[in-house]
């Protein structure tokens, strides 16, 4: 007996190999073949990515705070010809001043 | 270019029982070698489109390979913090000899380097010629000589049985 019998006795593969590998083969034609491990673990990657999106997009889009100060702000009646405008925009206050003299 | 179902099934005709016999020597558990199997046609069955006939047969070893190597590499970590129990499924169809011999036959080869256990296994399980095997590993066919001659008297020396 050759040392490979010896050392390595030939093995039968369990039956329905083939019958597998003919299923998975019309899965994929039907389009819902299961994922594999790699496939999956990418696909929770990228919707982790994606749901982290709107996060990203607030940090990076937002919108200066003296444009801000003014789209929210609400006009008062003041006390100096000028207009107070409190708006939502912490720290910043806008004023509207009216000019009488139209060249200035 | 592009390879079609019955080349496919035509290739794993003739590939499955040799596949499972090397992968097995890698993963020693049938049932991972039939899932690696059946992974290794799948990821050809995908790249159809690419594949050449004519190489169909060395692009099947080299991913059967890769992928069981993956495995195990997933195993070992897996075992490492604790996910999994250390048992593997041996053969059924190995008889409680076989199973013992088996058993010094893994320790030895374990403890041989992964590209001596390639060459190993392709040239005495698989049967492949020096050309083929040097396809399948993208290897020099001298090296493939070299590494099958070491291979065999180290895995001789490991299993105390006299060098030729």
């Amino acid at each position: 007996m050759s040392d490979a019998r010896r050392w390595f006795p030939p093995l039968d593969p369990p039956p329905g190999g083939r019958a597998r590998l003919v299923a998975a083969i019309a899965d994929t034609r039907a389009g819902d073949r299961d994922l594999t491990p790699r496939q999956a673990a990418f696909a929770c990657i990228v919707l982790a990515l994606t749901g982290s999106v709107p996060a990203v997009a607030r940090a990076v889009l937002r919108p200066d705070p003296i444009v801000t100060a003014i789209a929210t702000a609400a006009p008062l009646p003041g006390r100096d010809g000028s207009l107070a405008m409190p708006s939502a925009e912490p720290g910043v206050q806008v004023y509207l001043v009216v000019a009488t003299d139209p060249t200035r | 270019m592009a390879i079609d179902e019955s080349q496919l099934l035509a290739c794993h005709a003739r590939l499955e029982k040799p596949l499972h016999n090397v992968l097995y020597r890698w993963l020693w558990d049938a049932h991972e070698c039939q899932d690696v199997i059946q992974e290794t046609f799948l990821a050809l069955w995908d790249r159809r489109a690419r594949i050449v006939a004519a190489t169909l047969d060395a692009f099947a070893w080299t991913t059967a390979l890769n992928l069981a190597k993956n495995r195990l590499r997933w195993r070992t970590l897996r075992r490492y913090v604790a996910l999994e129990d250390a048992h593997d499924a041996p053969d059924p169809s190995l008889t409680p000899e076989q199973l013992a011999s088996q058993s010094r036959v893994r320790v030895a080869l374990e403890a041989l380097d992964a590209r001596l256990r390639d060459v190993l296994l392709l040239a005495e399980i698989a049967g492949l010629a020096t050309n083929e095997i040097a396809a399948v590993l993208a290897i020099a066919p001298g090296t493939v000589g070299s590494r099958k001659h070491e291979a065999t008297r180290r895995l001789r020396a490991l299993l105390g049985e006299a060098d030729e």
